[in-house]
């Protein structure tokens, strides 16, 4: 029986400082690059995911930039168990406890995709802006989410297990 | 076949998102394509609503064709938008409602559903979905 090689393992980190440097729909240009980077070696599917958690993420702090010298971080891992993005960003304890309150109310949820059908519904209502991009990723694109906080420094991750995907 | 409305998105000079809305004897036909990753779509694509809510009433609609397989990509403060149009879509009509979307994606499969609000009895039961293969 012959063995499948195993899947190429591909590492980017990408900082961009000072954050008020940005120009542009950096977010947008980050997901479509790494999207297209991964497909030269994965299915699409996974370009996609990849593309959907660095664009939502990466707006995140885009929408949230406390101090325009401030650094953003991305590190993307992918090999053929998981796809792992990482983004660090400068934040307050305040900010970041509002993301902690988030990632836990989303873990916590028995129906996830029920949350996300409310939510969607009441923002739009109302006309508000994000709010939806970390429940898309945990109700609609299964991805396992984590927050953490240093020095300042609030790091989000998104981790999507690949196993099953090829 | 006749042109009623056109939209697009232009991001850095470039085209990036269009829908177009089309009418042949009595079949509706809304293509989107393109991207949707700009922070406020409503803005770029305030016109096209206007014009949707001036020529689609008192037109006669027997079927709509809403095809989303040019979609490539769609960020969450695109869902708002992708919402205001097919809600004056489906409200243009009564007949049968033709969804042709990605087999392979994600959110053309999970999230769709929820956008054209399925929920609703009403709209659930006009909708039939055409699952189509990425190229």
């Amino acid at each position: 029986m012959s063995e499948s090689p195993p899947a190429t393992r591909l590492g980017v980190t990408v900082t961009v400082a000072p954050l008020g440097d940005v120009r542009g729909n950096i977010a947008t240009l980050l997901g479509q690059s790494l999207h297209d980077l991964l497909t030269m070696f994965y299915p699409p599917a996974v370009g996609k995911k990849a593309n959907v958690a660095v664009t939502e993420l990466v707006q995140n702090v885009i929408q949230n930039v406390l101090d325009a010298d401030s650094e953003l971080g991305l590190d993307l891992r992918v090999d053929d168990a998981v796809l792992v993005v990482r983004v660090r960003n400068k934040a307050t304890p305040d900010q970041y406890e509002a993301v902690r309150a988030r990632v836990d109310a989303l873990a916590a949820s028995v129906a996830p995709k029920h949350l996300f059908t409310e939510t969607l519904r009441k923002r739009r209502a109302d006309r508000l802006k994000g709010g939806l991009g970390l429940m898309r990723l945990v109700a609609k694109n299964r991805f396992r989410l984590a927050v953490s906080y240093e020095q300042e420094h609030l790091t989000m991750q998104a981790a999507f297990p690949l196993r099953g995907i090829q | 076949m006749n042109v009623l409305t056109y939209g697009e998105i232009m991001e850095g000079g470039a085209s990036v998102f269009h829908c177009v809305v089309r009418e042949d004897d009595g079949s509706l036909f809304v293509i989107f394509s393109g991207v949707v990753r700009v922070d406020n779509p409503a803005r770029h694509l305030a016109e096209l609503l206007g014009e949707l809510r001036l020529v689609l009433p008192g037109r006669t609609i027997d079927r709509t064709v809403i095809d989303f397989t040019e979609l490539e990509f769609c960020n969450s403060n695109g869902f708002y938008i992708i919402m205001d149009i097919i809600e004056l879509v489906y409200a243009a009509g009564t007949g049968p409602v033709l969804v042709r979307r990605l087999e392979e994606d994600d959110w053309q499969q999970e999230t769709l559903p929820i956008l054209l609000n399925l929920d609703e009895a009403a709209v659930a039961a006009r909708t039939s979905f055409e699952d189509v293969g990425e190229i």
